[in-house]
C-alpha cells in the first residue's frame, strides 16, 4: 500500500505500539522507584555505649583542656579540669568535666576559654570562634551567642585506684549534625560512623 | 631550488587536504557568526568555558598526586606543593582559572541580564545557564574541602550546619547525600567525586545542551536603537577559532601571570584544636551569602530556615527570570526598573562581599543590616536615575560603550530618523 512514495500506516498497529510503550514505560518508572531507598540511610542497629580510657587525672592541669573522639572516631570532645568542684566533675578534686567540641549552632568546633584568658569575661567558657557561641563550663548550657541548644556531656567515670577517667555515655541533646537538632534520642550519636574502640557497659 | 620549495608547498597543501577531507573543517558544523560579535563581551561564557577546560587540565595533573582521605590529603597536597616539580604552579592555576571561571560565568550572566537576552526564543539558553553557574559555584564549593584545611574543611562544616537545620525529610535526605554516614571519610569522598566525576560530567552535558541552542539561534543581537543593518557573516573555519585562541591565549596567560605573581599559601591542617582557634570564611564568591547568613533577624532556628528560603528564592526568581519578564522589549533605556534592579543586585553583591570580609564572624544587627543595603540600593538608584534623565541617546548608555567610534557615530538619533522613515512610509 504505497501514496505518492510513503507508506500507509495502520493505525491500529501503531495505536496498540504506542500503547504497549507507554506501559512499559510506566512499568519501568514504578519498578525503579523502591530503589529511590537507597538514596536515604539504611535502618541500623543501635550498639552499646563504649567505655573508653580518656585520661589520667594526674596529666591534667588546671586550665588546660584536651580533645578526644567519643563515642564515634569523628565525634571530638573537650576535657577540661577546672580547678574548681562542680555538680557533675569527676576526678579526686571532682572538677574534670567533658561536653562534645562540636557547637550546636553550625557545627563548628568549641575551645576551652577561662577567665584569667580574657579580660572583662565573666568566666569560665567554652568559645565557639565561628559565631561567637558561648556556653557554661559546668553545665554545658548557652550563655551567649547564637546556638539553640546546650553541649551535650559526656558521662565520665574516675577510677581512684589508676587514676584514669573513663568515658561511659552521652547526655541529652544529640551530638549536632546526628540528629533532629535538639532531639533528645541520643541513641542517634552511635550511629552513622565507626564507634571508639573500648569496652562495652 | 625553485622546484623543491613548491613540492615543499605541495606536500603541505597535500597534507591539508587530507586532514580536510577526513574533517571536513572548511565546512564545519558551527554556523558562522555575525562580525559584530567579535568582541570580548560576546563571548564571555566562551571564556568562563575556557577557564573550566584550564581547570580540568591542571586538575587531571593534580589528580595524580592527591589521595581522598582525611589522614592523607592534606599530606599529599603539601607534597604537591613541595616536591613535585611545577606542582605548586598547577595548584595556583587551578585555583586562579577556577576564580577565573566564576567571575566571567557571573560577567556573563549580568551582561545577558542587562542586554536581556533571555527573551524568546532563549528562554532555556538562560535557565541552563543559570544550572551551569550553579553547577561551577557547586565545583567551587565541593574543591574548598578537597586539600582539608582548617579554613575549607570548617567552612564546609558551618555550610553543612545549615542544612542541619532544615525540617526533616529534607534534612536527613541532604544530610545523607553530603555527609553519607557523618564520617569524616564519607564527607571527603563525597565531594572528591562530586567534583572530580559528577559535576564536571553535568557542566559538560549542559554545556553540549547550551551550544546546541546557541547554533540554533545564534548570537543575541543587542537591541539598540540601531537599524538591523546587513549581518556580515564569518565563518567559524578559520577566523572565529582565531578568535575563540586567542581569547583562550589572554585567559591563560592572565591567569598564568596572576598564578605566578600571587601563589596562595596552604592554610595549616584540619585539626579539632586547629579548629577551635580559627574563624573560617569562604572564598570570595560566597562570601555575600555569608555575609546575609550572619544577620542577626536569620538567628535561630526559624531564622536560619527563612535566611535559607530567602536565598532559594532569590536563585529561583533569577532562574525562572525568561518567565517572569516576557516583554518582548529589549532595549536597556526602555527597561529602567529591569536595568536598576540588576545594578543594584551587583552593588549588593559588591557591598556584602567586602563587608563579610570586614567582619568575620560577627552578628550583623538587623538595624546595621537595613541601613547598610538600603542606603547603598538608595545610592545607585539615584544614580541610574540622574542617569537615565540625561542620558536620552543611546551612545551615553553604559552598554554602548563597547561600541567602537565609528559604530556609536553610525547610531541615528531617535528624534530625526524615525520620523523621516515615517514621513517616507506615508508617501508611498
Amino acid at each position: 500500500m504505497e501514496r505518492e512514495g510513503r507508506f500507509l500506516v495502520d493505525e491500529g498497529k501503531r495505536r496498540d505500539f504506542k500503547r504497549m510503550a507507554l506501559m512499559s514505560l510506566g512499568l519501568g518508572v514504578v519498578g525503579i522507584l523502591p530503589m529511590l531507598r537507597s538514596a536515604t540511610p539504611a535502618p541500623v542497629e543501635v550498639p552499646k555505649w563504649p567505655r573508653v580510657k580518656v585520661a589520667n587525672a594526674t596529666s591534667l592541669n588546671v586550665g588546660s583542656s584536651k580533645v578526644f573522639m567519643y563515642p564515634l572516631e569523628d565525634t571530638p570532645n573537650i576535657l577540661v579540669k577546672l580547678g574548681k568542684r562542680v555538680d557533675e566533675g569527676v576526678g579526686p578534686d571532682g572538677d574534670i568535666v567533658g561536653y562534645s567540641q562540636i557547637c550546636q549552632h553550625l557545627g563548628c568546633f568549641v575551645r576551652f576559654q577561662s577567665s584569667a584568658q580574657q579580660a572583662g569575661s565573666t568566666g569560665d567558657v567554652f568559645y565557639c570562634p565561628c559565631h561567637s557561641g558561648l556556653y557554661d563550663v559546668s553545665s554545658g548550657q548557652i550563655v551567649g551567642g547564637p546556638p539553640l541548644y546546650p553541649l551535650p556531656q559526656v558521662l565520665l567515670q574516675y577510677d581512684s585506684a589508676s587514676g584514669d577517667v573513663f568515658a561511659y555515655g552521652m547526655g541529652p541533646p544529640v551530638i549536632f549534625g546526628k540528629g533532629p537538632p535538639g532531639s533528645t534520642e541520643i541513641w542517634r550519636d552511635l550511629v552513622g560512623g565507626k564507634l571508639v574502640a573500648g569496652t562495652g557497659t | 631550488m625553485k622546484q623543491s620549495v613548491s613540492a615543499k608547498s605541495d606536500r603541505w597543501r597535500a597534507l591539508a587536504d587530507w586532514i580536510n577531507t577526513r574533517f571536513g573543517l572548511t565546512n564545519t558544523i558551527l554556523r558562522p557568526v555575525p562580525s559584530y560579535s567579535l568582541k570580548p563581551d560576546y563571548w564571555l561564557g566562551a571564556l568562563a568555558f575556557i577557564a573550566f577546560l584550564i581547570c580540568g587540565l591542571t586538575g587531571i595533573l593534580q589528580l595524580q598526586y592527591y589521595v581522598p582521605t582525611p589522614d592523607a590529603a592534606y599530606e599529599s597536597v603539601q607534597h604537591l606543593n613541595n616536591f613535585v616539580p611545577y606542582g605548586n604552579l598547577i595548584q595556583s592555576v587551578h585555583l586562579y582559572s577556577a576564580f577565573a571561571m566564576i567571575f566571567f560565568a557571573f560577567a556573563h550572566m549580568m551582561r545577558g541580564y542587562f542586554l536581556s537576552v533571555h527573551k524568546r526564543p532563549r528562554e532555556l539558553m538562560w535557565i541552563v545557564g543559570m544550572l551551569m553557574g550553579a553547577s561551577a559555584m557547586a565545583m567551587g564549593f565541593t574543591g574548598y574541602l578537597l586539600p582539608w584545611t582548617v579554613l575549607s574543611k570548617s567552612a564546609t562544616d558551618i555550610s553543612i550546619g545549615f542544612v542541619n537545620q532544615l525540617p526533616d525529610p529534607l534534612r536527613t535526605f541532604l544530610m545523607f547525600g553530603l555527609k553519607g554516614s557523618g564520617a569524616d571519610s564519607d564527607l571527603l569522598l563525597r565531594f572528591f567525586a562530586l567534583h572530580t566525576v559528577i559535576l564536571p560530567a553535568l557542566i559538560f552535558v549542559l554545556f553540549a545542551l547550551k551550544l546546541h541552542m546557541f547554533e540554533v539561534h545564534g548570537v543575541a543581537r543587542p537591541e539598540d536603537g540601531r537599524p538591523p543593518a546587513q549581518e556580515h557573516l564569518i565563518p567559524w573555519f578559520l577566523r572565529v577559532l582565531a578568535y575563540m585562541l586567542l581569547l583562550a591565549s589572554i585567559v591563560g596567560s592572565a591567569v598564568l601571570t596572576i598564578a605566578v605573581l600571587f601563589p596562595p599559601q596552604l592554610p595549616a591542617k584540619f585539626t579539632y584544636e586547629a579548629a577551635a582557634s580559627t574563624t573560617p570564611v569562604p572564598e570570595w564568591y560566597f562570601v555575600w551569602v555569608y555575609q546575609i547568613l550572619k544577620f542577626s533577624v536569620f538567628e535561630g532556628q526559624t531564622g536560619i530556615r527563612l535566611a535559607l528560603a530567602v536565598l532559594a528564592a532569590i536563585v529561583a526568581t533569577f532562574t525562572l527570570l525568561p518567565l517572569i519578564d516576557r516583554s518582548p522589549t529589549r532595549a536597556p533605556r526602555l527597561r529602567p526598573a529591569y536595568v536598576t534592579v540588576g545594578a543594584v543586585a551587583i552593588v549588593e553583591i559588591c557591598v556584602l562581599t567586602i563587608w563579610g570580609n570586614m567582619t568575620p564572624g560577627m552578628t550583623i544587627p538587623a538595624v546595621q543590616g537595613v541601613l547598610v543595603l538600603g542606603s547603598s540600593a538608595l545610592i545607585t538608584i539615584c544614580v541610574l536615575f540622574v542617569w537615565h534623565r540625561h542620558a536620552t541617546h543611546p551612545s551615553e548608555l553604559l552598554y554602548e560603550r563597547f561600541l567602537t567610534r565609528r559604530e556609536r557615530q553610525s547610531v541615528p538619533r531617535a528624534s530625526s530618523v524615525p520620523a523621516a522613515t515615517d514621513t517616507v512610509r506615508r508617501g508611498t
